[in-house]
């Protein structure tokens, strides 16, 4: 304990010994976890809206003419034991004509008796297939298509194909940047500590004179990259609880008309995955960096 | 019947430098626990060399080189913290920590070694009594003079108790009037225990002290008397 808090205190004392390092090292990291938070954002919305959109689109199945109750439930068992479909709602024609007539028409202004009772959507009984993987929502379609019985398919294929290979793109472009961050952060963090080392090359000779271990000497410098990463996780992720809340409420503010399709994650809920990996990431690069220096550099003091 | 402890030996010591210099050709001394000894000797004959493999910092070519029971020439990197807490040593050019005050200079032989914060305090201010530096407590390197700077180096070498001193010519930078009080207090710690042993160039001193003197030459010994003179 009494060697951790000598280790802790020189560790900082090194930050402020060369700040120009330490500095260029917490602003890699810093840009580098603000926009693994912008894009962990980014993603997790996409995926919250696709979510929504698989289980508000879905895909309806229409029968043939003058189908038969009993074919109606076939058709349903078939579908239901498709992969990845993960509810079935059998919608009766008299259902749909209700349903229709509650989005289209006020309650006081029905417009039944046009129809004389009958009902106009007489052939409209319909399946509703909610599916837990859209990406999947093409073969899925095809499936049915082929099973007896079944006349049409209406399916909001380009909605939620779009957001599904959007939602890849983003992935695929803020992985390989922040990989490219991370090893810049890592190469900045050796630096730093490097320099940091041969700053401290007549201590560390008087130190090993003395008696001091590997590890007495090696800790400042791993405490110096820790530290650097921890400040480099907690810049961005405070910029970033700002702004996220900030601009979901602005977005729900002045364009409540898409707020069907607009359904952020909470900003809470967004937090509570990004914080710690930000940490883990943080503390990860730091360690990494320093441990890579000093043992390069350590031996030849 | 021998009643002294020996607590250095070198046998055939042999020490090559990377680079194919012999700067130890064969040397073989031993050397008793409460010794006071010389190392003099022409520049290049091998006296840092000397210094630098006992504090293990160069390997043994070949030959014998055991401290204190301990073989020197199968010492493992891991090892060698632990041996040198046996050894103080001290430097021509004293190697202070400008960025710290006198106490912090002092007191870092003991944080390395993990002593507690209250005894740190007690042992450093013992040591600057004993150098007669206790009201430069607080002052940096640069605030000292020579002959105060290398009392400060002895009392960070000797914080620890270690059974060894080794001084690498302490009174090279220094007037003759400070390089007595240097020499005064390497026997005061000697007499307190200490085996102490100085390369020096300064033949007046090894003249006056009448103690061990060894010479070395081309990397060998050409001169080991008991109590004397500088011989050259
Ligand atoms: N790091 C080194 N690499 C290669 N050769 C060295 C090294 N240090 C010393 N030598 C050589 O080893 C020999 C002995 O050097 P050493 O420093 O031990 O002499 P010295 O007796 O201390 O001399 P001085 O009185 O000038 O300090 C010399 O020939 C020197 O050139
Ligand atoms: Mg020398």
């Amino acid at each position: 304990m009494k060697t951790f808090g000598y280790g802790l205190k020189q560790g900082i004392k090194n930050i402020g010994q060369n700040r120009l390092f330490s500095l260029a090292a917490i602003g890699t990291i810093a840009t580098c976890l603000f926009l693994l938070g912008i894009f962990y954002a980014l993603i997790s919305n996409f995926q919250n809206m696709v979510y929504n959109a698989e289980s508000t689109v879905g895909i309806t199945v229409f029968f043939d003419e003058g189908i038969s109750q009993e074919q109606i439930d076939y058709i349903k068992s078939e579908v239901e034991a498709c992969k990845t479909v993960e509810k079935v709602n059998y919608i009766s024609a008299e259902e749909a004509w209700e349903n229709f007539q509650q989005e289209m028409y006020s309650e006081n202004d029905r417009i039944e008796d046009t129809f004389d009772g009958e009902n106009p959507l007489k052939d409209s009984a319909s399946l509703e297939v909610y599916l837990s993987d859209v990406s999947n929502q093409e073969s899925i379609v095809n499936l049915i298509h082929k099973i007896e019985g079944v006349r049409k398919i209406n399916s909001s294929n380009s909605i939620a194909e779009g957001l599904t290979s959007f939602n890849t793109l983003v992935t695929y472009v803020s992985v390989s940047i922040i990989i490219l961050l991370l090893m810049v952060s890592v190469f900045l963090i050796s630096t730093a500590v490097a320099t940091g080392i041969r700053v401290r090359k007549d201590e560390i000779s008087i130190m090993k004179y003395i008696g001091a271990t590997d590890q007495f000497i090696k800790l400042p410098f791993i405490v110096e990259g820790i530290v650097i990463g921890l400040v480099g996780a907690i810049v961005p992720l405070l910029l970033l609880w700002v702004i996220y809340d900030k601009l979901i409420r602005f977005i729900l503010e002045h364009f409540s008309m898409l707020s069907q399709w607009l359904t952020f994650v909470d900003t809470v809920e967004e937090f509570r995955i990004l914080i710690p990996l930000s940490f883990l990431v943080g503390i990860g690069i730091g360690f990494t960096g320093s441990v890579l220096s000093v043992r390069k550099h350590l031996k030849e003091v | 019947m021998e009643n002294k402890e020996s607590l250095i030996q070198m046998e055939n010591l042999k020490v090559a430098y990377p680079m194919g210099t012999e700067a130890l050709k064969s040397v073989s001394i031993s050397v008793n626990k409460g010794e006071f000894l010389f190392v003099v000797g022409s520049s290049g004959s091998g006296k840092s060399t000397l210094i630098k493999t006992l504090l293990g910092e160069i390997g043994v070519t070949s030959g014998q080189l055991t401290v204190a029971g301990r073989k020197l020439n199968k010492i493992k990197r891991k090892e060698l913290p632990y041996y040198r807490r046996m050894l103080g040593v001290v430097f021509q050019d004293f190697r202070l920590l400008e960025d710290r005050n006198i106490f912090e200079n002092i007191a870092l032989s003991q944080r390395v070694i993990g002593v507690s914060h209250d005894r740190i305090k007690r042992n450093v201010n013992l040591m600057l009594e004993m150098v007669g530096l206790e009201d430069k407590r607080r002052a940096h390197p640069r605030e000292l003079s020579g002959g105060e700077q290398q009392r400060v180096a002895i009392a960070r070498a000797m914080v620890n108790r270690p059974a060894i001193l080794l001084a690498d010519e302490p009174t090279g930078n220094l007037d003759p009037q400070n390089s007595w009080e240097i020499m005064d207090l390497l026997e005061e710690m000697n007499q307190l225990g200490t085996t102490v042993l100085v390369v020096t160039h300064n033949n007046e001193i090894v003249n006056q002290m009448q103690k061990r003197v060894i010479t070395l030459n081309q990397g060998m010994v050409t001169n080991d008397i008991p109590q004397g003179g500088y011989i050259q």
